[in-house]
């Protein structure tokens, strides 16, 4: 322990050395003024004074400590011949730590300096508890504080409809950390390296793609790189002095950009399938196109069919006339050439032909694109009504 | 207030033992602080030299009871002084035998040194202070009459 002992008179500091010098340091001063001087060097552990002071009193003097935010818990105790209630009272409330009457006792005297000293100690041993205490909430606060930062990068990537809108999040994630990074988003149809400043320079990105070549997570000096297949982030300003931190940032860097690349990879594609769903879609147009055309076809050619096979069964009808044949000869000819008709019109009307397989095609394409909607297509719905080879308004007779 | 200072000196009986010397020194401490009375008490060679100072008849009282103590003998006042205020702030004892000749030691923790006494003798008044510097070199004054240096 350090004491600082004030006393005006030589007699009693040299008691006062002797009586507290085998347990303690003890600094002799003459005057309260040359000890508050002393004070601006060094702090003692406690203070002991007597009232009679040449120049400041000694309440004058404990009262200029208890002002002074960076003296004001040095113990006081203060030696007196005054043993009043009043003058006991007083040096209280001077802010006196422990008054004693002299002449003192020195073994009493010893005691109180010592109960003093171990208060002393439980207060230092409770005021760095608190700094610890409050150190720790500090570290849990930021720790929370960047979890959260996570949590809402994590919010905003799932939200990102482009690789821009992915490194924007990454670099608004690094601004929420004070890092600054570069960063490559590599995909089969494009690739972009940017930073906070926006769109990198080439020479950014010879270096990012000879980084690529590294660990998942490698480290140099203040800089550290994180490799994914999509993605690549390489931070500047690793705060490498803070061991947790960085470590904490590390961890948390590591899960952001993991995630980046997955959404990167899965908005790639996402573009693939809009591509190829793109394709089939004018596919289906197209086979509709072409199967509308068919059926179009195969039902003119059945109506032709049908209207050249009536015409000619009339021809044949005028013609038996002129021939002069008997009326069982003409109609031999007549069920002869009708039933040859109709075998010629029942090709053009198989329900096995490639016009039903076509419309099946099309509508099972239909249900690809559009799984909620069933295709209705046109051609199954006739625009206007066309003979067939079955209809039995073709008049033979 | 004014303060009367009274010196004496004694020789301590030959077969006091030095476990005696001590217990003598603790308890004068315990009763002069209750009476308010300060001073020094110096054994050395055999012989006592103490100041008692504080109020007068508290000191007359205690040196009456001192002078009649069986364990020392030739009690005899070497100084009576008055003063404003006690020169000593407590009740010290200085303790010097052959085994500890410099008075320290932490066995007997609140025995001041001889570097501490002969401080102490420049800083007393000059009567006082020339009484305890002779003592502790030996010189033992016989009377009230002995010149002070």
């Amino acid at each position: 322990m350090n004491i600082f002992a004030v006393s005006g008179n030589s007699v009693s500091r040299i008691m006062l050395r002797s009586s507290l010098g085998e347990e303690a340091e003890v600094v002799l001063f003459d005057s309260a003024e040359k000890c508050l001087e002393k004070l601006g060097e060094s702090l003692p552990d406690l203070i002991v004074s007597f009232a009679d002071l040449p120049g400041m009193d000694a309440h004058a003097f404990c009262h200029a400590l208890k002002e002074t935010i960076a003296w004001q818990d040095i113990p006081f105790v203060l030696l007196t011949a005054d043993g009043s209630l009043g003058a006991r009272l007083k040096a209280h409330e001077t802010g006196v730590d422990d008054c004693i009457v002299v002449p003192y006792a020195i073994e009493e005297l010893r005691h109180r300096i010592r109960a003093l000293g171990r208060h002393l100690e439980k207060r230092k041993l409770v005021t760095n508890i608190a700094s610890d205490a409050e150190a720790l909430t500090s570290a849990l606060l930021s720790s929370i504080d960047e979890y959260a930062t996570l949590v809402k990068f994590l919010r905003t990537l799932n939200s990102a409809m482009d690789n821009n809108d992915v490194a924007r999040s990454i670099h608004d994630l690094l601004a929420c950390y004070y890092l600054t990074g570069t960063l490559l988003i590599s995909t089969g149809d494009s690739e972009t390296v940017s930073s906070a400043d926006g769109i990198g320079l080439p020479k950014d990105f010879s270096v990012m793609h000879h980084l690529r070549n590294m660990d998942r997570i490698f480290e140099f000096q203040q800089r550290c790189i994180f490799n994914f297949p999509c993605t690549s982030l390489l931070i500047h300003n690793m705060p490498t002095d803070q061991a947790e931190l960085c470590g904490r940032l590390r961890d948390h860097l590591a899960i952001a950009i993991e995630s980046a690349d997955k959404k990167v990879e899965a908005l790639h594609l996402g573009r693939q399938h809009a591509h190829v769903q793109g394709n089939l879609a004018e596919l289906l147009v197209d086979i509709r196109k072409t199967v509308n055309t068919y059926v179009d076809q195969q039902n003119a050619t059945r109506y032709q069919g049908s209207k050249t096979v009536g015409d000619l069964l009339q021809q044949l009808n005028a013609s038996f006339t002129s021939l002069g044949l008997s009326e069982t000869l003409e109609e031999e000819l007549h069920e002869m050439i009708q039933a040859a008709a109709y075998k010629l019109l029942a090709l053009t009307d198989n329900p096995e032909n490639s016009t039903h397989a076509l419309e099946e095609l099309e509508r099972r394409l239909q249900e690809l694109l559009e799984p909620e909607t069933v295709a209705i297509n046109p051609a199954s719905q006739p625009t206007e009504q066309m003979p067939s080879a079955n209809n039995s308004s073709i008049e033979i007779w | 207030m004014s303060t009367l200072q009274l010196v004496y000196v004694s020789e301590a009986n030959p077969d006091l033992a030095n476990e005696e010397i001590i217990e003598i020194l603790k308890a004068s401490q315990e009763k002069n602080h209750a009476q308010k009375i300060s001073g020094l008490l110096l054994y050395q060679d055999h012989h006592f030299m103490q100041l008692i100072e504080g109020e007068e008849s508290a000191v007359l009282t205690l040196f009456d009871r001192i002078a009649e103590d069986k364990r020392h003998r030739n009690v005899v006042v070497v100084g009576r002084f008055a003063a404003e205020s006690p020169s000593m702030p407590t009740w010290a004892m200085a303790y010097f035998s052959p085994e500890n000749p410099e008075g320290n030691g932490k066995k007997h923790h609140f025995v001041m040194s001889r570097e501490d006494l002969l401080e102490l003798c420049e800083s007393f008044p000059i009567d006082i202070g020339a009484l305890f510097w002779e003592a502790i070199n030996g010189i033992y004054p016989t009377s009230i009459d002995h010149p002070p240096h």
